[in-house]
């Protein structure tokens, strides 16, 4: 009961910020509904379905990678993690806390996903599309969090954080399948979490892949066994 | 295992003690050879001047910090094995912290609670009266933009102190505050001691060391070179007043310490002020004052000379 509370304690304070500023909010709406009819205007309906598809998947990435890890640095920046740190919050309680205190971002990506599925009829696939969503959220935290730590400075994190997320989300194959580039780039562009994830989620919507399902399931227990490697041996809990 | 030591005021368990205690950033000691013992529920504060090692000494005694060398209990439990214990004891205000804008006072304070593991409905009351207690009462919902610097100060403050943590660790908490701000704060920090609770406070503020402090540490250039009680330091200094004079020049036979261009002459009683300002021309551009913290202090650093 005690770590519930811790989590929402930190969960609750990391929210203040979505809650009290909602034009973040509205920003992802406008991105929604600004990249439904470009991609339909461009694409048809392939396009639209995977809309639906990286709202979730590539949309949790973006949110672990920068959102997550900007939290953090912004506490580092304002010496806040310090009073966290001389207190029972373990790093689990603040990483799930930080977590869940974004997850608005997490509830408007899905409610924007359900309603293009739903008038999809492809509704049913939305719950597998949260459990791919949330594996990016957590590898996009994880990696987030190493280059972070790595940042001597930590007003520069965004300036890490953002490039990093345009990069592994516009570049690879997420916005568009994997299937138009040629062998074996196709498989090599894959590599990268949000586009291994996208992979899954086309085969689950009927779209053509790339990879086969067992070569993403492997690329992903590759990516988690790496960022907690790594992550294990760069993440302190004060006492540096 | 339990620590006894010998105060002033009987036998009572240590909150800190820490034996040739360190820290080393890179090739430089920020904190060297550190030996002390912490009363518990008094006030304690480290006091010294900027880069002397007190907050260091502050974060390595909260955890943040892993230390280079050396040995700390803190409130009995060792800092290297039993951290965990001790972060579930105490709480921390660090020196250059700020909340977040978008929180309110009363969102600060009760979710810090709620994190640090108290019930909602516990953490909702305690966070009221504390704000309460600090004058934060009209401002309890206000946004963080809102507030001014020294109000920000004093929710990080209700932060550290509202959780009923046996030690509170208070770095530079009265930095950028106004005078009657001060002495709301000193008066909170006096209750809470009062309520059995420790304070270690660190301050550059010789002032505010004499006037709140029970139990001091100073520090110069990360190392320790004095700590005892307030009542005892001041009681064992011989000199009662001191000569601020706009001149750099000792004078015959009475130690002083030029100070920024001035000299500060000491003198043992109101006789000996007499006497040596008897013998002066003018008067001009000399104070007479009491000594204080600062000038205890000054002689432990610098050393009084003699003409």
């Amino acid at each position: 009961m005690r770590k519930l509370h811790r989590i929402v304690g930190v969960a609750v304070l990391t929210s203040r910020w979505i809650i009290r500023q909602p034009l973040w909010l509205f920003q992802v709406a406008v991105f929604t509904l600004g990249f439904l009819i470009l991609l339909f205007a461009w694409g048809g309906l392939a396009a639209v379905i995977n809309l639906a598809l990286l709202l979730v998947v590539s949309g949790f990435w973006t949110l672990g990678l920068n959102i997550v890890a900007q939290d953090y640095g912004w506490n580092r920046i304002m010496k806040l993690d310090e009073m966290f740190i001389a207190s029972p919050v373990t790093l689990s309680d603040y990483f799930i806390g930080i977590i869940l205190g974004v997850s608005l971002y997490n509830i408007l990506f899905i409610a924007s996903s359900a309603l293009i599925l739903l008038y999809l009829d492809l509704i049913h696939i939305l719950p597998l599309l949260v459990m791919l969503g949330l594996i990016d959220l957590i590898l996009g935290s994880f990696i987030g969090l190493i280059a972070v730590l790595r940042v001597r400075n930590p007003t520069n994190i965004s300036a890490i954080t953002n490039p990093l997320s345009t990069l592994t989300t516009i570049l690879p194959p997420v916005y568009y399948p994997s299937t138009i580039l040629p062998y074996p780039l196709n498989k090599v562009a894959c590599i990268v979490p949000p586009a291994t994830l996208m992979e899954v989620a086309r085969g689950i919507a009927g779209l053509p892949t790339s990879l086969s399902p067992l070569e993403s399931i492997t690329i992903i227990i590759g990516w988690i066994l790496l960022a907690t490697l790594a992550l294990s041996r760069l993440m302190t809990w004060g006492r540096e | 295992m339990e620590l006894f030591t010998l105060n002033s005021e009987g036998f009572g368990l240590e909150a800190v003690r820490t034996v040739g205690l360190g820290k080393k950033y890179g090739d430089k000691w920020g904190l060297r050879d550190a030996t002390f013992s912490l009363p518990r529920g008094k006030i304690c504060m480290l006091l010294g001047p900027n880069g002397a090692g007190k907050t260091t000494t502050v974060k390595l005694l909260a955890t943040i910090l892993k230390p280079s060398s050396g040995y700390a209990e803190v409130l009995g439990h060792d800092i290297e094995s039993e951290y965990r214990v001790i972060r579930r004891l105490i709480t921390y205000m660090p020196q250059e912290a700020s909340i977040d804008n978008n929180w309110t006072p009363y969102e600060a304070v009760k979710w810090y609670l709620v994190a640090r593991g108290y019930p909602y409905s516990n953490a909702s009351s305690i966070a009221r009266d504390w704000l309460t207690r600090l004058g934060l009462d009209k401002y309890r919902d206000m946004c963080g933009w809102r507030l001014s610097g020294g109000n920000k100060r004093k929710i990080l403050l209700a932060m550290a102190i509202a959780p009923e943590s046996e030690l509170v660790f208070l770095d530079e908490p009265t930095s950028g505050l106004d005078v009657e701000t001060k002495y709301v704060v000193w008066g909170v920090l006096r209750d809470v001691a009062r309520d059995g609770r420790t304070i270690l406070l660190t301050t550059h503020d010789m002032k505010e060391g004499e006037r709140l402090s029970d139990y001091l540490v100073f520090l110069s250039n990360g190392e320790v070179i004095y700590h005892g009680w307030l009542g005892d330091l001041l009681g064992k200094f011989p000199y009662k007043y001191r000569l601020l004079m706009e001149d750099r020049q000792p004078v015959n036979g009475l130690p002083s310490i030029e100070v920024g261009g001035n000299r500060i002459v000491y003198l043992r009683d109101l006789d000996e002020a007499g006497e040596f300002l008897g013998r002066r021309d003018t008067w001009e551009s000399v104070k007479l004052e009491k000594t204080s913290l600062e000038d205890i202090y000054l002689n432990m650093v610098r050393g009084v000379e003699y003409a």
